[in-house]
């Protein structure tokens, strides 16, 4: 007896698994699978907490910042820091650093948050019609898309930037945007390739849905889960981009402060003020692991092939 | 055991660190009779058709100049026997303002690859450089020549130069240009195809006739020279010069600080850097050295706010340039009043001065029509908010740091500033030589003594698609006193009217404020101490190592 008890919980087990990799769960959405996967991912939701503890900072900064950030003060010049009224010590002219790191993480955020949103939707978008039309429409964008991927995108990022007249986080977004769709495009395409065939679309035609009620409606929102990984991933990765071209002095104009604008200017005083580096590139480093902790988790909570 | 893991891993860093530098430092302190010049740049080619200051620098080791600037802003002869002077009659006035000035080639100076340097030379590269196929950087003074002359064959070593039209430092260099080069090497190549000349392998690796020979040139790190053994003064005593190649500041600074460069040179140091490699190494010696290097912010004189010379003259009451450089500069680099400094002859130091005197902006302001928004902006009489954009290169710290208290000490009297800031390639590239900058630029210019104002100050000088972009005039200043002046002065002989002139094109200049002088650089080198007879200039063209081959430890 209590073999057999044990063999059907066995056989129940085997087959709650199943369908739990299958995203079936009993009695459970897909999203709330997800949820649960993604909570006994401990990194990830450390990353998450990071990542949303960093936002709010960012968001609040006019509230909670202790000083203007662009108030010039020249007799507190390269104050280290301590605990004194500039905990993180102040610049070359004189601001606070905690300050100005508060408010760059509104810029760079801003940056990193805007062009993922962006980043997915025209990857989305374009990489759907390409799936779904196939023929001329796929081979277009396709090679559209190896082009992009084949050219070195930093010297692409000068030259863009150098065109592109303002210096604000539009122009970033946007030159982030034109060069980082194909990672999401390509992902979307070969979802909707295998989506296509299945009966749901099928059944969806049948009941003379439009193309386009068909792409917006039913087939990119099933695409969705890697699209989501590929933005929360994009989010790291245009923050560093952004430092990487304010390191070359092409990206946020001063004294809008970015910590890629600040680590920048911090390169000239590293031996005098190292704590003008120190903090912005701590800053990145914790943001940019935080939101790759963060996409590792969705990606294995939101992919049921995956093991947790 | 967490802390003595934390100091092994420091330890072992420092230890490898050390062992990095090591070598470099061994190569540059060991030898006695070596050099290691850093510089932040690397050239593009070498000799006369590259703009940049890093070959510049070393053509000062490689070329014997005609006559080159000592430290004390004096020419003194070298290739040639001496300067040609009125009263000795080897540079006479002809009619209709024409020119003859009679020139010696000193004997005894050898090409690198033993042939006599000779008048032909001189001749050959005056040809050859005021060729419009070929790419000569600028031929306003090679123009004012008609020829050049070797009348005697069996004299090679005199040449006549005939000008079209007076200049006043004829007898400075023969016809602009600092050294000749080598007509049996480039001969050739330039009569087959002028225009494919700058190809030629010899801009790579240069015979030249100066005290130090080219050895070799490893891209990406540095160039070589060595010691010529038929150099016709006092033989070198530094055998080899190395020109190492650090393009980041911040680690040329760190070589120099641990030794491995002996010198620097084109190095991006701004003062703090320089104070601070002093300080960590008292070995060094920091050289600020006056220069004729004008910084300042351009006004677009074209722009309808800016045309008025109340608003020019406010920008200037409400910027507290006293406070900008005694914080930024340390008190080292002087406010400019004008466009020249003390030390060139045409100063002027009574020229007006524009105290820092918010109040005094804020009236002129008032009197031009503008008056104060609710958001703390003035408003022009035409309603539209007083907002002005300001560019200058990106990345550059001092530049920036001066336009963010700018940007503040204008706001204080109601006028925004939008920075839009470029590469130094595209605001150099686009934005200055086509006046693009919509309201205030800034930049510097380096002059020699012997500037003229005519490109920089004439009115024809504007840069425009009409006349293809040339000239100097970006502010777009147009003043016909002062066309009339820089006209005069270019053809004026006599030093003291020279002087008076350039005076009162400075008080014009003040007066009319067409652009807000900031400061005057200086120009910062370092060397080691126990380097010896190490004079900079701090004149453009003649670098650290002007004066290589009189150095010694």
């Amino acid at each position: 007896m209590a073999q057999s008890t044990t063999a059907r919980e066995f056989a129940l087990d085997l087959e709650r698994r199943r369908k739990e990799a299958a995203g079936v769960a009993l009695g459970q959405s897909y999203w709330q699978i997800a949820w649960r996967r993604f909570r006994r991912h401990r990194l990830a939701m450390i990353g998450g907490t990071v990542a949303l503890a960093l936002s709010l900072m960012a968001l609040l900064a006019p509230s909670i910042a202790p000083h203007p950030f662009d108030r010039i003060d020249l007799g507190r010049r390269w104050t280290p820091p301590g605990l004194t009224a500039n905990v993180f010590g102040t610049d070359e002219l004189g601001r606070d650093v905690l300050t100005r790191i508060m408010y760059a993480g509104r810029i760079s955020l801003v940056v990193g948050y805007v062009t993922a949103v962006s980043v997915s939707a025209v990857g989305s978008l374009l990489g759907a019609l390409a799936g779904f039309y196939g023929g001329w429409i796929d081979s277009a964008l396709m090679r559209l898309v190896d082009m992009l991927i084949a050219i070195p995108t930093l010297p692409l990022y000068l030259i863009m930037s150098a065109l592109i007249p303002g210096g604000g986080v539009g122009r970033i977004v946007l030159i982030f945007t034109i060069f980082g769709w194909t990672t999401v495009a390509r992902l979307v395409r070969g979802q909707i390739l295998s989506l296509k065939t299945q009966d749901f679309v099928e059944a969806g035609r049948a009941m003379g849905a439009s193309e386009a009620r068909l792409i917006l409606r039913h087939l990119i929102p099933n695409a969705l889960a890697p699209v989501i990984v590929a933005a929360t991933l994009t989010v790291g990765g245009a923050i560093l981009t952004e430092s990487g071209l304010s390191y070359l002095g092409l990206g946020i104009q001063p004294p809008v402060p970015s910590w890629g604008n600040m680590l920048q200017r911090a390169q000239e005083y590293l031996l005098k003020a190292s704590w003008l580096a120190v903090f912005p590139g701590l800053f990145i480093f914790i943001t940019v692991l935080s939101f790759n902790f963060l996409g590792d988790g969705l990606r294995d909570a939101l992919d049921p092939r995956l093991k947790t | 055991m967490r802390d003595a893991l934390i100091r092994a891993v420091w330890a072992a860093a420092c230890v490898v660190l050390a062992a990095g530098l090591a070598p470099l430092s061994g190569a540059a302190q060991m030898r006695r009779d070596a050099v290691v010049i850093g510089m932040a740049q690397e050239p593009d080619i070498l000799g006369p058709f590259s703009t940049m200051a890093a070959a510049g620098t070393i053509h000062n080791s490689l070329f014997a100049f005609f006559a080159p600037f000592n430290e004390k802003w004096q020419r003194v002869p070298l290739l040639v026997e001496k300067l040609p002077t009125l009263k000795d009659g080897d540079w006479e006035l002809l009619p209709n303002k024409k020119m003859r000035v009679t020139w010696k080639i000193r004997r005894g100076f050898t090409w690198h690859d033993g042939r006599p340097v000779t008048a032909l030379d001189a001749r050959f590269s005056y040809g050859m450089l005021r060729n419009p196929r070929t790419p000569t950087l600028t031929r306003f003074i090679l123009n004012k020549v008609d020829n050049i002359l070797v009348p005697n064959p069996a004299d090679p070593y005199t040449m006549v130069v005939q000008w079209n039209e007076r200049w006043p430092f004829a007898n400075a260099i023969p016809y602009g240009f600092e050294y000749p080069l080598p007509r049996h090497v480039l001969e050739r190549q330039y009569l087959q195809d002028p225009g494919r000349l700058r190809g030629d392998p010899f801009f790579r690796a240069p015979v030249a006739n100066g005290p130090y020979r080219f050895k070799e040139w490893v891209p990406g790190s540095h160039i070589t020279l060595e010691a010529y053994d038929r150099w016709p003064g006092e033989r070198p005593k530094i055998k080899t010069i190395t020109f190492r190649f650090i393009l980041d500041a911040v680690v040329l600074a760190a070589n120099q600080m641990a030794g491995s460069v002996d010198a620097t040179e084109i190095n991006n140091f701004g003062i703090d850097q320089m104070v601070e490699i002093e300080r960590r190494n008292p070995n060094v010696a920091a050289h600020y050295t006056e220069a004729l290097i004008w910084e300042r912010i351009e006004f677009n004189n074209d722009d309808e706010w800016l045309k008025d010379k109340r608003v020019r003259w406010a920008i200037a009451h409400a910027i507290d340039r006293e406070t900008i450089v005694r914080t930024l500069f340390q008190g080292k680099q002087p406010v400019a009043h004008a466009w020249l400094p003390p030390r060139h002859p045409g100063s002027n130091p009574n020229v007006k001065k524009y105290a820092y005197d918010p109040a005094r902006a804020r009236a002129l302001l008032a009197e031009a029509g503008f008056t104060m928004g609710p958001d703390g902006i003035l408003r022009d009489p035409r309603g539209r908010r007083f907002e002005m954009t300001f560019m200058t290169t990106a990345g550059n710290a001092p530049r920036e740091q001066t336009q963010q208290i700018i940007k503040e000490q204008l706001k204080a009297v109601g006028i925004e500033i939008r920075i839009d800031n470029r590469p130094a390639s595209v605001f150099f590239g686009t934005i200055v030589p086509r006046r693009q900058f919509p309201h205030l630029a800034e930049w510097a210019t380096l002059y020699t003594p012997e500037v003229m104002p005519f490109t920089e100050f004439h009115s024809s000088q504007i840069p425009s698609a009409a006349n293809n972009w040339e000239g100097s005039n970006r502010r777009g200043w147009r003043h016909a006193e002062v066309d009339r002046l820089a006209e005069q002065i270019g053809q004026e002989l006599d030093e003291a009217k020279r002087v008076e002139m350039m005076r009162r094109l400075q008080d014009i200049f003040v007066e009319e404020l067409p652009g807000l002088p900031m400061y005057f650089r200086l120009h910062l080198t370092t060397s080691v101490k126990a380097l010896k007879n190490v004079k900079p200039t701090g004149l453009g063209s003649f670098y650290i190592n002007w004066n290589s081959h009189e150095w010694s430890y």
